[in-house]
């Protein structure tokens, strides 16, 4: 994929728009809906990439799994409906312009940059990636559950009710 | 394709240590949960031998993934210290807040292990692992009081910043993966140092290598969560974080800006120099204004970041050791203060209804005089005054800055840390010489019970500082013993 072909532009549409619109909703429903639209667009750059392995699970995990936990979590701990509201609003004004600034910045720079990592692998399969994963990234892989452990732990210690009384 | 378990075996203790206070704590009654904290603090002592067993070897290993080096065993011993430091300090706070669990202790080693992994790594994807171990700990940590409404709001804002610095510093990682097609510090240094690459990209790289790096280390104008955090967090946790991540992430820092991208130094270096003379101005003055000491901590750490810095930009410009070794020395003797002022107050706080503010101390000296006195011989050190580790650690720091041909930047440094002479000394003045308003002599009389382990701890942090400021030898030796063993270099 290359920033010339139309399929490029139509795919990161397809991420930054309901990305937007996350952030800009007031209404944390609409707000998970744009965020699993956008799960959706991230595996469509997956696609691309010629990474189907990755494709099937973000689409698996975070579309499938992830983002109905999160719309049950906001279902279920939400007292009145609808106030919830932004509370960043004070620093958009700050905030637009240095962020529109840092993408001209970014994009004028990476759009002429040359990188010798060089494209999306010609010949992605499974069985690479799991050598991989269990070779050369053995280490930073095992590590990973440390942080997934450390994530429910802190679950639990966040949102389970107190262990004495 | 050697996968040399040697190298891990301190980390693989900790991490099994965690295991067992997680498994055992639901199983405990509440009284069975002391002494959980020696559990902890017992897995870092056989951790930190065979870290010391293996000091003479030099190799990488998990697909040069890890390196077992002079550098990272200097890391690992000083962040295992830390880790246990801030155990000895936590106990009976916990106990008073409600909040004695066995997780605490477990997230403080799986912290402790993101952090020495982050020391030891020579491969971007295993530091960024490593980063996020330790960062999700510490949000939890900051948190862990989840009744009281400033532990919450504290590990909320961590959570928010420090995601957002881990996504910037991914941002960066990854152009340079981009850029040089290679994971490994070393092969992304040669690929650099050829000069064949698109020094723009690089830039960018740079700038946002610096923005996360520098909202990890809370250094301005990325310091703006630190007060809240280290207030709002259970005072031993911020005694921990204040320390351990900062510790952890100049181990990183030395070798992304002076190894990887020590090629580049004309490019980092004039930004360094904003970074390190707005972090110490925002440090030193903030500093002065604060009223509460947590607070005022936070902002002498910040100045503290600012003088490190200082030391970055020398170990970049030089070709010498000199700079990054003062930096090894300076976060020995950082360690050893903040965290056991740290301490101070976590002990008032469980001796009295201490609320961390100014005026509480007025006075303190003839309530608690062992405490105050251990508090002065700290703000002593932490004021840069011999014979303590602060004097010489800053004095090797702006020597190192001055060797290096920034001269004027001592002199900035030098300039601040008299700013900040007077927020430290005003503790004292406070301490001895003031006498408290009725309602505050009221609230701060001894009562509850000592904790034998928390004044071990002051007394530990305490006779380091002191140690390190009349006889450093030991120490610097190892430091710069331990920079010149740097694997990759």
């Amino acid at each position: 994929m290359h920033f010339s072909t139309p399929i490029f532009y139509l795919v990161s549409a397809l991420v930054i728009i309901p990305a937007v619109l996350m952030v800009a909703m007031r209404n944390l429903i609409y707000s998970a809906i744009a965020m699993i639209a956008c799960f959706i667009g991230v595996a469509a750059v997956f696609v691309t990439l010629n990474a189907e392995l990755l494709a099937a699970s973000q689409l698996l995990i975070y579309v499938g799994a992830i983002s109905i936990l999160i719309l049950f979590a906001i279902m279920l701990t939400r007292r009145r409906s609808g106030a919830i509201c932004l509370f960043f609003h004070r620093q958009s004004w700050a905030a637009l312009p240095a962020g529109a600034a840092l993408a001209v910045v970014l994009g004028i720079v990476l759009g002429s940059a040359r990188f010798s990592a060089g494209s999306a692998p010609k010949n992605p399969s499974t069985a690479n990636l799991a050598s991989l994963l269990f070779n050369q990234y053995a280490f930073p892989f095992e590590l990973a559950s440390l942080v997934l452990l450390v994530a429910i732990v802190g679950a639990v210690l966040l949102a389970m009710r107190e262990r004495r009384s | 394709m050697q996968h040399d378990v040697v190298a891990i075996v301190p980390e693989l203790m900790l991490v099994a240590a965690a295991l067992v206070l997680l498994l055992i704590d639901p199983f405990l009654p509440a009284k069975g949960r002391r002494g959980l904290s020696w559990l902890g603090i017992m897995a870092c002592l056989p951790a930190a031998a065979s870290v010391w067993l293996a000091r003479s070897q030099q190799f990488s290993t998990f697909s040069h993934g890890i390196a077992l080096d002079g550098f990272a065993v200097f890391f690992k011993i000083l962040l295992l210290a830390v880790a246990a430091l801030a155990m000895l300090l936590s106990e009976k706070h916990l106990a008073r807040n409600g909040r004695l669990l066995g997780d605490y202790y477990a997230l403080v080693l799986l912290a402790t292990v993101g952090m020495m992994v982050m020391a030891s790594a020579i491969d971007l994807a295993t530091f960024f692992v490593g980063l996020e171990l330790m960062a999700l700990s510490s949000y939890l940590l900051a948190g862990f009081f989840r009744h009281q409404l400033r532990s919450i709001e504290a590990s909320l804002k961590y959570f928010l910043t420090g995601s957002f610095a881990s996504a910037i510093l991914l941002f960066g990682m990854a152009l340079l993966y981009g850029l040089t097609g290679s994971t490994n510090y070393q092969q992304i240094s040669i690929a650099i140092g050829s000069g064949s690459l698109d020094g723009h990209v690089i830039v960018i790289a740079v700038v946002l290598l610096l923005g996360g790096f520098a909202f990890k280390v809370a250094a301005a104008p990325f310091h703006g969560w630190a007060p809240d955090v280290y207030q709002g967090a259970p005072t031993p946790a911020a005694a921990f974080l204040s320390v351990g991540p900062k510790i952890a992430a100049f181990a990183a820092i030395i070798k992304f800006f002076t190894i990887m991208l020590g090629s580049e130094q004309a490019r980092w270096v004039p930004l360094m120099i904003v970074v390190a003379i707005a972090t110490m101005l925002i440090g030193a003055t903030m500093a002065l204004l604060q009223h509460d000491l947590k607070r005022m901590l936070a902002f002498s750490s910040i100045a503290h970041v600012g003088y490190l810095l200082l030391a970055l930009i020398a170990a970049g410009q030089s070709h010498s050791n000199f700079g990054s070794s003062a930096i090894l020395f300076y976060l020995a003797a950082y360690a050893a203060m903040n965290m056991g002022a740290f301490g101070v107050l976590v002990f008032l706080a469980n001796s009295a209804r201490f609320n961390d503010s100014l005026d509480e101390m007025a006075g303190l000296a003839r309530r608690f005089p062992g405490a105050a006195g251990v508090m002065a011989v700290l703000m002593f050190s932490l004021a840069g005054i011999p014979p303590t580790a602060g004097f010489l650690a800053k004095f090797y720091l702006f020597a190192s800055v001055v060797d290096a041909g920034y001269a004027w930047l001592a002199v900035i440094g030098v300039l601040f840390s008299v700013v900040s002479a007077f927020y430290y000394l005003r503790v004292i003045v406070y301490m001895y010489m003031r006498e408290p308003e009725p309602e505050v002599a009221a609230v701060m009389e001894p009562g509850g019970g000592r904790s034998w382990d928390l004044s071990l701890g002051l007394g530990l942090a305490t006779a380091v500082v002191i140690v390190l400021g009349v006889l450093p030898a030991p120490v610097l030796n190892a430091a710069q013993d331990a920079v010149a063993k740097i694997l990759g270099s």
